[in-house]
């Protein structure tokens, strides 16, 4: 009874699991094309006003709105 | 009505693959980690699902997936010398029938190695991948710590989804494993983007770390505690308040330990004595026998080759009064033959000789370094994508520093799950490196200014 429960808790996780993979686009675009949607480092970079990027970061599209102010 | 089910989701999942043909990759992880069709009794345990989902796996990345930007690390090429030594050494095993049946498992886990990287391309099915394990050990773990709750477990007793005592279902080989899976699932509860950390995903986080913990209790395997305590130090680097776990895993520890089966801590007790404990006492022969054999067999004796041993095994227990003084001390003899390594470093000088367990070797330690370079190389870094990678090469460097240790103790030197492990280590290794690779070309100033992006404001 106890396998039969970790059993199911953990399937229905793994089902959700791929349903959700089906619906990322992510999951087979390579992150390394810069400027691509998935590139989204960018978006969530914290780049204080005024300060280049860091050196060797992985950001190599425009900046967010916000932060190009 | 069970055999359904698990059918249902075994087709269900291939199915899903022929749209995101990954997903068959992720199937083969599945299948090799908690085998249903060892859990089954109808439809499954007939067909070679095991076969199927690693050919289609091959199948989805050599026809339908892209492949630019894939490179072999030179940890891959040390997996196939590997393989290809380890095939070597069974042709010319000392039991050829029993070399024949471990190589049978030990290929498709090399191979398996060195193919999981190439299919990692991106930073979603890394973290799918991680996900699929961390699930499917769960399934294991999940039963065996409830069953710990209700029982309180037992050396040997505790029966884990299947009542076969080999691979994961193995009480010291799961200890090992459901240790070192906990910087995981703690990268997966603090970076998932497949299950985002909301309170569900946090609270699911502490069970499943809980059953982890409980998995060395319930099984009475040392092998685990040792593993545990060395987790607990090795996370004091990667807490964000040091002062506060230091000030509560002593407390933590000590609110368990009047909570623990006195089974539990009389076995851990014999850490320390081994002499007075048998089992412990054989290991320490059967490796003081594998370097005498190691000695006449530099190149090893192929898979399997400890079924030569004939070993004598003296164990010394101290019988003391209630003052602690010794009264007398019982010395017993005992002879024993074709005992197993009960170590993976002993297993791979006595299987592959010299040159295998030196591969072996370099294949972990290299490993662990490369990890290190990449925590070092994103240490700087502020975006969302390199802290998360920067965590996930923390949490893997763990895991297989946990694994290290624990296998000191138990012959998991060819275990699948540790090769999956390696290959996810090489995919976030590589994938790192592409990513910063550009990053870096884009970077390089033209006349001062970064090359690509906005230029700094100045006005």
């Amino acid at each position: 009874m106890v396998d039969y429960f970790a059993i199911a808790v953990t399937h229905f996780l793994l089902v959700i699991a791929a349903i959700r993979l089906l619906n990322r686009a992510d999951l087979d675009r390579a992150d390394v094309a810069p400027g691509t949607a998935l590139h989204g480092a960018h978006r969530k970079l914290r780049v204080p006003a005024g300060q280049p990027h860091p050196a060797g970061s992985s950001v190599s599209g425009p900046l967010h709105p916000q932060k190009r102010r | 009505m069970f055999d359904l089910a698990l059918t249902g989701f075994l087709a269900a999942f291939l199915l899903l693959g022929v749209r995101r043909p990954f997903l068959w990759v992720l199937a083969y992880l599945y299948v090799d980690i908690v085998s249903p069709q060892r859990i089954s009794y109808g439809l499954l345990t007939t067909v070679p699902i095991s076969l199927i989902t690693f050919c289609l796996a091959l199948f989805g990345w050599f026809f339908l997936d892209k492949k630019e930007g894939t490179r072999l690390n030179f940890r891959q090429g040390l997996i196939l010398v590997l393989l290809v030594y380890c095939g070597l050494t069974t042709t010319g095993a000392d039991f050829p029938e029993f070399a024949q049946y471990k190589w049978s498992w030990v290929w498709k886990a090399l191979v398996f190695a060195m193919f999981l990287p190439l299919t990692l391309r991106t930073r979603l099915r890394l973290e799918a991948a991680a996900l699929v394990m961390v699930l499917s050990v769960a399934t294991i773990i999940i039963g065996g710590a409830i069953k710990t709750l209700f029982t309180g477990g037992g050396y040997g007793e505790l029966h884990l989804l299947v009542n076969d005592n080999t691979g994961l279902f193995e009480g010291s080989i799961i200890s090992c494993v459901a240790v070192a899976i906990i910087p995981l699932v703690l990268w997966l509860n603090r970076h998932g983007t497949i299950f985002p950390p909301d309170a569900k995903v946090k609270l699911f986080t502490a069970a499943l770390v809980f059953a982890c913990l409980l998995i060395p209790v319930g099984t009475q395997a040392r092998t685990g505690l040792v593993c545990a305590v060395l987790l607990a130090v090795l996370m004091l680097r990667s807490v964000k308040n040091k002062a506060l776990y230091l000030l509560l895993l002593p407390l933590g520890a000590i609110l368990a330990m009047p909570l623990l089966p006195s089974s539990f801590t009389n076995r851990m007790d014999t850490i320390e004595n081994h002499e007075s404990d048998e089992s412990a006492s054989t290991r320490v022969a059967v490796w003081k026998w594998t370097i005498g054999y190691a000695a006449d067999h530099p190149l090893g004796g192929g898979f399997d080759s400890y079924r030569s041993n004939k070993i004598t095994v003296q164990t010394r227990k101290a019988d003391t009064n209630a003052q602690g003084n010794v009264n007398s001390v019982v010395v017993d003899e005992t002879e024993d033959r074709a005992r197993a390594f009960h170590s993976a470093y002993f297993e791979m000088l006595g299987e592959q000789g010299w040159p295998g367990l030196m591969l072996w070797l370099v294949l972990q330690i290299t490993g662990l370094f490369q990890l290190e370079s990449v925590i070092r190389r994103l240490r700087r870094h502020t975006d969302e994508a390199s802290r998360s990678d920067a965590a996930l090469a923390t949490a893997l460097q763990q895991a297989h520093l946990c694994y290290l240790a624990g296998s000191l103790f138990v012959g998991i030197a060819y275990q699948p799950f540790i090769y999956m492990l390696i290959g996810l280590q090489i995919g976030l290794v590589e994938q790192v490196r592409r990513r910063l690779r550009p990053a870096r070309k884009v970077h390089e100033p033209i006349g001062g200014a970064p090359a690509t992006g906005p230029a700094p404001a100045t006005a």
